[in-house]
C-alpha cells in the first residue's frame, strides 16, 4: 500500500498504530532505539523517501535432499495420474454386437435350440461338402493368382518396350499417379438401382457408444 | 482371399522384382541402340471398362455351401424375441381352446396381432417392393451398343475406328507426338507423356465429357504391328507400338465423335475374340480380368 505520509501525520499517529505493515509500503520507518533528549513529546520517528521498491526477501536455504524429495513427489503424483488415464484406454471397450443383451442373457434356458443330433450320413455329407468347398475356392485362387500374374507380365512387358522407345517418356509413365489413391468404387450389388426411385422417408440414428 | 505362402512368394516376388529393376532402369539411361532399321510410330490406346453393376448369380457349388452356412448358423443360435413370441402366442391359443373362451385376459390375448400376422405384414410389404432385373431388355435384345447390356460383367469399349481410306475395329486408338525438344522429363512445350496423350485420345473419340478414372502412369499392354508397304514409304515408319492404358467409366455420356469413330461396341473379355484380329486380341486380353 503506497503511503506517503508527511511528517505532521507521523507525528499525529500512535506508535502501535504504526505496526510491520508499514514496512511493506514504500516507505521504510526507522525508529531509533535511543531516546534523545528532546523538548517534543513525540519519539524519534521518521519517515524515508518512497523507495518503490521492497527489500528483497532473505532467501532461505533448503536442504537438497527436501528439494529433491518434493521434485520426487510431484514426479509420482503426475506418473500416477498418467498411469490412471491410460489404464482406461489399455481396458477394452464391450461391442453391443458380441454380447448377448441383458434380456437374452436372463431368459438363456428358454432360448436354447433342443439339441438335435446328426445322422451319420448327416455328418458325412456336411464334411464331404466343405472338402468339396475348400478344393473348389483353392482352385479359384489359383485362377485368380494367374490372372494377376499374367496382367502384370504384360505391364511388365509394356514398360520394357516403352524404355527402349524412349527414355524420358518411361520416366513420366514410372511416375506416382497422385489421383490414384485414395481409390472408392462402390461395389456391385444384388440388383441394380432403380432409376428415379423415390426412396421411403427414414433416417438411421447412429447410437453406437464412444469411448475416449 | 486368404494368400498361401507359395502364391504370397509368386505374387511379392513379382513386385519386389519388378520394383527393383523399375528403380535401377530409373537410374540408369540406357546406352543409343544399334541396329534400329526406322522409326516407329507411337499410338497409345484406351481400355475403358464398365466395372459390373451386379453380382454374378451363385454357382452350384457356391448354393450348396450357403445353405450348409446357413443351417450352421441356425442349429447354433439361441431363439429370437420374433420365435419367442410365436411360441407364446401359440400356447396361449391353445389355453385358450383349452378354457372354451371362458378367460377374457387369454381371450384379450389373442386378439392382438401375433408373430405370424406380423410376418405376414411384412412378407406382403416386401412384395410390394420391385427391384430392378438383373436380366434387362438390352441383354434380351443383344444390344451391343447398350450399358446396360451384362450387368455382371466388365465391358470393354471397342470402337470401329477411321483409318485413312477405311476403318477398323479396335480400342480407341490415338498417336502420340514427341515434343521436338524434352528437356524435363517426358514433358516440355510440345510434348505430352502418353497418360495425357491416352486422355486426349479418348476425349477425342468418344466425346469430353465422358468421366473416366485412368489406372496409372504406366501402360498396361503393348502390341507392334508393321505399315503396308506403301504407308511405310508415306510415312517413312515401319509401323505402329501400340500402349495400352486401362480406365474405368464412373458415368457421364460416351458420345462416339462422328468424323473419327464410325460405330462402337461394349464387349465382354469373351466376346473380344469376334470383333478383333487375332494378334491385336491377345494383346488386349493379356491386361484384361476374364473371370466373366
Amino acid at each position: 500500500m503506497a503511503l506517503s505520509l508527511g511528517l505532521s501525520t507521523v507525528q499525529r499517529l500512535a506508535a502501535n498504530v504504526l505496526d510491520m505493515s508499514l514496512s511493506r509500503s514504500l516507505c521504510a520507518l526507522t525508529i531509533s532505539t535511543r531516546r534523545d533528549i528532546s523538548t517534543s513529546s513525540a519519539a524519534a520517528i521518521a519517515v524515508s523517501h518512497p523507495l518503490c521498491a521492497e527489500p528483497l526477501k532473505k532467501k532461505k536455504r533448503i536442504d537438497p535432499a527436501v528439494v529433491r524429495a518434493r521434485e520426487e513427489r510431484r514426479r509420482r503424483k503426475l506418473e500416477k495420474a498418467i498411469r490412471r488415464l491410460e489404464k482406461s484406454s489399455r481396458q477394452l471397450k464391450p461391442l453391443a454386437e458380441m454380447e448377448l443383451p441383458r434380456e437374452v442373457r436372463a431368459e438363456l434356458s428358454e432360448r436354447r435350440r433342443p439339441a438335435r443330433p446328426l445322422t451319420t450320413e448327416e455328418a458325412n455329407e456336411r464334411f464331404d461338402l466343405m472338402k468339396e468347398w475348400t478344393r473348389h475356392r483353392r482352385e479359384q485362387h489359383v485362377a485368380d493368382v494367374a490372372v494377376l500374374r499374367r496382367i502384370q507380365e504384360s505391364r511388365a512387358k509394356a514398360l520394357r518396350e516403352l524404355r527402349a522407345e524412349s527414355f524420358q517418356l518411361y520416366c513420366a509413365a514410372i511416375e506416382e499417379d497422385p489421383g490414384l489413391v485414395p481409390w472408392a468404387h462402390s461395389g456391385p450389388t444384388l440388383t441394380p438401382p432403380i432409376d428415379g426411385y423415390d426412396a421411403p422417408d427414414g433416417d438411421y440414428v447412429d447410437t453406437t457408444r464412444r469411448w475416449e | 482371399m486368404r494368400l498361401t505362402w507359395c502364391s504370397r512368394r509368386l505374387l511379392l516376388g513379382g513386385f519386389q522384382f519388378s520394383c527393383r529393376t523399375l528403380s535401377q532402369a530409373a537410374r540408369a539411361e540406357p546406352a543409343p541402340s544399334a541396329g534400329q532399321a526406322g522409326p516407329w510410330h507411337l499410338y497409345t490406346a484406351v481400355c475403358l471398362q464398365r466395372l459390373p453393376v451386379v453380382a454374378p448369380p451363385l454357382s452350384e457349388m457356391e448354393r450348396r455351401f450357403t445353405a450348409l452356412l446357413r443351417q450352421l448358423e441356425f442349429e447354433r443360435s439361441l431363439k429370437s424375441s420374433h420365435e419367442i413370441r410365436h411360441e407364446m402366442d401359440i400356447a396361449t391359443a391353445e389355453a385358450l381352446r383349452a378354457s372354451e373362451g371362458d378367460d377374457p385376459d387369454l381371450a384379450e390375448a389373442a386378439s392382438l396381432q401375433t408373430a405370424a400376422d406380423f410376418e405376414d405384414a411384412c412378407a406382403e410389404e416386401l412384395a410390394g417392393f420391385e427391384p430392378a432385373p438383373t436380366v434387362t431388355e438390352a441383354d434380351r435384345a443383344g444390344d451391343q451398343r447398350s450399358l446396360q447390356r451384362r450387368l455382371s460383367s466388365r465391358l470393354v469399349l471397342v470402337v470401329q475406328q477411321r483409318l485413312g481410306a477405311g476403318t477398323s475395329w479396335m480400342l480407341p486408338q490415338g498417336r502420340h507426338q514427341d515434343g521436338a525438344t524434352l528437356r524435363q522429363v517426358g514433358r516440355g512445350a510440345a510434348g505430352d507423356t502418353p497418360r495425357q496423350t491416352a486422355e486426349q485420345t479418348l476425349q477425342a473419340m468418344v466425346g469430353p465429357n465422358v468421366n473416366a478414372q485412368f489406372l496409372g502412369n504406366a501402360p498396361w499392354g503393348f502390341y507392334k504391328y508393321k505399315y503396308p508397304k506403301p504407308l511405310q514409304q508415306e510415312s517413312g515408319a515401319i509401323g505402329g507400338k501400340v500402349f495400352f492404358y486401362k480406365a474405368v467409366l464412373r458415368g457421364g455420356p460416351v458420345e462416339p465423335v462422328a468424323d473419327r469413330v464410325a460405330d462402337h461396341r461394349w464387349l465382354t473379355a469373351a466376346e473380344l475374340g469376334g470383333q478383333l484380329r487375332s494378334g491385336y486380341r491377345r494383346a488386349v486380353h493379356r491386361l484384361l480380368i476374364d473371370h466373366d
